[in-house]
């Protein structure tokens, strides 16, 4: 496999053309597929023209999606050297321009992940559908009689015990997914926009940032008050060593929900220590394109561990090989991190649907199934 | 040893005589640090390859030695599964052995400890060969599917006594830090009596066979069964023992490991429409002494609730394992949980091992052979309960034969499928 080069910075609208081929290249006519599919359904061309909705999602019994518009702006990402608690991870602080795009209003929940979790196929360990009796061995992601185009993508070979660790009500409607690898969130993403038409992928670090922001340059989005976190967030104070229900806290200024604390959530990215210093004042849309499994950026705090200074806009996770420790397998799961109780994703819709290989790249990060 | 004695009343009766050959294990005659550790997989799916890594990452003098599997691609992936071990593994052609005899090539290649990671219905055979060749052992869970297959543990684990050689298990929330510190706490009576317990495990199913899905044209009976294990009964033992045993395993530890009397119990096949002949659920209870009844639910439906919870209801309180343990007070709050420090949680599949190589080193001879085969042996209480429709005792079992193993194995036999035991007329043998 043809790997990309490492520490390429790409930035729009620059990065249509020079999106590099992505991993996973037998994968590239599913997205060809699900490219056209988007395409031809199109959507809002302005960023006026953008609502919020609710996407019905038909292979999770219909439940609901909601989306609600961030309108395209500039930010500064980073958090200044005063703030209280920061980390030098985060900066430089950049001023950034981000396009306009739908973000999930909640952390994506188990009653959405699950139907593409628990999809009854019998699976290779790269998720392409076990036709010939070898767990071991890809299958070329061709639809057979009967199959539709979200059959065939790439979903998860089942868990061998319930990721919700006893946590909440199992598998319960609005208690947040957790314990999937980005790979996992990426191409549950995928799934959703084979069977919707529209196109989701995981947030850009900078895009998450910016949405959890806010507008606001406070160490929350709610100001610089840490007393004030219990309205807003389920900690390590409040939380009781468990998630809780998406949505139950206050919002953010765009009315987004658990940004943060509860559980934290996967960015697109590949994380660098110094991300930021590679990136110029008034770039757009930047994205550190992830080439290695590890580390991988999660941003917004949990509840699990750390104090309020975790919790902060600015702050900054990356994923560790450590997040597997219990996979009895080898090799490990690339679906799941049955040692991290704390981490889950939420979505994002961008108004401009970008060209195939972008697209691509966006849902196969990194080395691919046969890292 | 001849790839025909798999069948394990053979097998029983052939044995008794050999335990006069007893040779002494190489690794207790020279126990120094350094002395090199020479290991053998057997079974190299995932877990085995897991349980290689662990065991290589154990004691920094262990060498991969030797390696066979049922199927030459199993060897291959495992190998590039290990390559981070590349410099601590010595595994030439001549010592990776593919085929249904690949295990005694294994035993016979120069090790000194064998992993056992094969589907569980090869386990009793495979560990009975690795003991009579004074190997220690590794065994990963469950260690039979059948009351043939118990007894043949049993036997083994007398022989490995008399023979100096160690024998640790596989079932691995034995070794977790959290977990052994909650049934600390039930075992030592900090909660007093144990009243009941109720655990379950109630996930999806790992590995389906799909509905009408047949043999692919040209491969034997044997090979497909062989690789898809987990679907049929006389190599995996069904979901209770291949998977939920693990419940099965603690709540014998929360009953200190003490006999039970009987169990009665109900099972079927809800679910599945595939041609295996697995159960997919189960739910049992069993009685134990003095009135204390436990029970346990096991299913693998998808789109259903799902849970693995061990609930352990004591005098003073509850335990509650094994994801987040804690006990809670008479008042259902919590008043205790585990916690480990950032930073310092440690991998019971890691401490399994670390703690088994860490004994050889010492000269200590870990022999867990008979505990594990009456955890197995309580998990097949429980299956045959809910086969027979029966209450079965404990007594019961020990005095049934039950052996599912074909006459005779070659990878190229016919093996038509057993059927699915029917409720009121299965019987126990």
């Amino acid at each position: 496999m043809k790997r990309i080069a490492p520490l390429l910075i790409l930035t729009l609208p620059a990065f249509a053309e020079a999106a590099p081929e992505g991993p996973n290249p037998s994968f590239l006519p599913v997205t060809e597929q699900i490219h056209k599919k988007v395409t031809e359904k199109g959507g809002p061309k302005t960023a006026d023209a953008m609502e919020a909705y609710t996407e019905e999602i038909p292979l999770a019994e219909n439940a609901g999606l909601e989306m609600v518009p961030v309108p395209g702006g500039s930010f500064t990402i980073g958090s200044p050297e005063s703030e209280e608690g920061r980390k030098e991870d985060e900066g430089p602080q950049k001023k950034l321009e981000i396009a306009p795009f739908w973000m999930g209003k909640y952390e994506v929940t188990w009653d959405l992940y699950r139907a593409f979790m628990e999809n009854g196929k019998s699976r290779n360990k790269d998720g392409t559908l076990n036709r010939d009796s070898d767990l071991m061995t890809s299958e070329a992601p061709k639809m057979e009689d009967g199959e539709t185009l979200p059959d065939i993508v790439s979903q998860p070979t089942p868990p061998y015990i319930p990721m919700h660790f006893e946590m909440g009500e199992g598998y319960g409607v609005d208690w947040p997914a957790i314990a999937m690898t980005q790979h996992a969130a990426s191409k549950f993403c995928e799934w959703l926009s084979a069977q919707t038409g529209h196109y989701y992928r995981l947030p850009t670090e900078a895009e998450w940032e910016y949405a959890c922001r806010a507008g606001t340059t406070t160490p929350w989005s709610f100001g610089d008050d840490a007393s004030k976190l219990g309205d807003y967030a389920w900690t390590m104070d409040n939380a009781e060593f468990q998630y809780h229900k998406v949505g139950e806290k206050k919002p953010n200024p765009w009315g987004l929900y658990d940004m943060h604390g509860n559980v934290a959530e996967w960015c697109l990215d590949g994380y660098l220590s110094d991300s930021y210093a590679k990136w110029k004042d008034g770039d757009k849309n930047p994205w550190q394109v992830a080439t290695e499994r590890y580390p991988r950026v999660a941003r917004g705090g949990h509840f699990f561990d750390g104090g309020p200074e975790t919790m902060r806009s600015g702050a900054r996770i990356a994923s560790d090989a450590s997040w597997k420790a219990i996979d009895p397998q080898n090799p490990k799961s690339i679906w799941y991190h049955t040692s991290n109780l704390w981490i889950g994703f939420r979505v994002v819709r961008p108004l401009e649907t970008p060209d195939v290989k972008t697209m691509h790249l966006m849902w196969n990060t990194g080395p691919g199934p046969t890292e | 040893m001849n790839i025909d004695a798999f069948n394990r009343r053979k097998f029983l009766g052939g044995t008794a005589a050999t335990t006069a050959a007893i040779g002494f294990p190489s690794i207790l005659r020279a126990a120094e640090d350094t002395k090199q550790i020479k290991v053998g997989l057997i079974g190299c799916g995932g877990r085995g390859t897991g349980a290689a890594t662990q065991a290589l990452s154990a004691d920094p003098n262990v060498v991969l030695w030797s390696m066979g599997d049922a199927f030459k691609g199993a060897i291959e992936g495992s190998l590039k599964n290990l390559k981070n071990f590349e410099s601590r593994s010595d595994v030439p052609a001549s010592r990776l052995f593919a085929g249904l005899d690949a295990f005694q090539k294994v035993i016979d290649s120069g090790v000194d400890v064998v992993l056992l990671a094969s589907p569980p219905g090869f386990r009793p055979q495979h560990l009975r060969a690795a003991i009579e060749a004074g190997v220690h052992v590794f065994a990963e869970k469950p260690m039979a599917i059948d009351i043939a297959g118990v007894k043949s543990v049993v036997e083994s684990a007398k022989l490995a006594k008399q023979k100096n050689i160690a024998i640790q298990h596989g079932f691995c929330w034995r070794f977790a830090p959290g977990v052994r510190a909650l049934y600390d706490k039930i075992n030592s009576g900090d909660l007093g009596r144990v009243v009941s317990v109720y655990g379950t495990y109630m996930g999806t199913p790992p590995k389906p066979l799909q509905p009408g899905m047949t043999k692919p044209e040209g491969m034997a009976d044997v090979e497909w069964q062989v690789r898809w294990w987990n679907n049929f009964e006389w190599l995996s033992g069904g979901p209770l023992l291949e998977q939920a045993i693990h419940t099965v395993d603690k709540v014998a530890w929360a009953m200190g490991d003490v006999a039970p009397i009987a169990a009665v119990a109900n099972g079927g096949r809800a679910m599945r429409t595939d041609p295996g002949n697995v159960y997919d659920h189960y739910n049992i209870a069993f009685e134990y002494p003095d009135g204390v009844f436990c029970h346990v639910g096991e299913r693998q439906f998808p789109g259903c609730h799902t849970e693995v919870i061990d609930r352990i209801f004591c005098e003073k309180g509850t335990a509650i394992a094994p994801n987040r343990p804690q006990t809670k007070g008479p008042d259902n709050k919590t008043n205790w949980m585990y916690r480990p420090t950032a930073g310092e949680e440690q991998n019971m599949y890691q401490v399994c091992h670390n703690e088994f190589f860490a004994a050889l080193r010492k000269g200590e001879i870990i022999n867990t052979g008979e505990y594990m085969a009456n955890s197995t042996m309580l998990a097949l209480l429980a299956r045959e309960a809910a086969h027979t429709g029966k209450r079965i005792t404990w007594d019961d079992m020990w005095k049934a034969t039950q052996d599912q193993a074909p006459d005779s194995l070659k990878m190229d036999d016919s093996f038509p499928i057993a059927p699915v035991p029917v409720p009121g007329k299965h019987k126990l043998i």
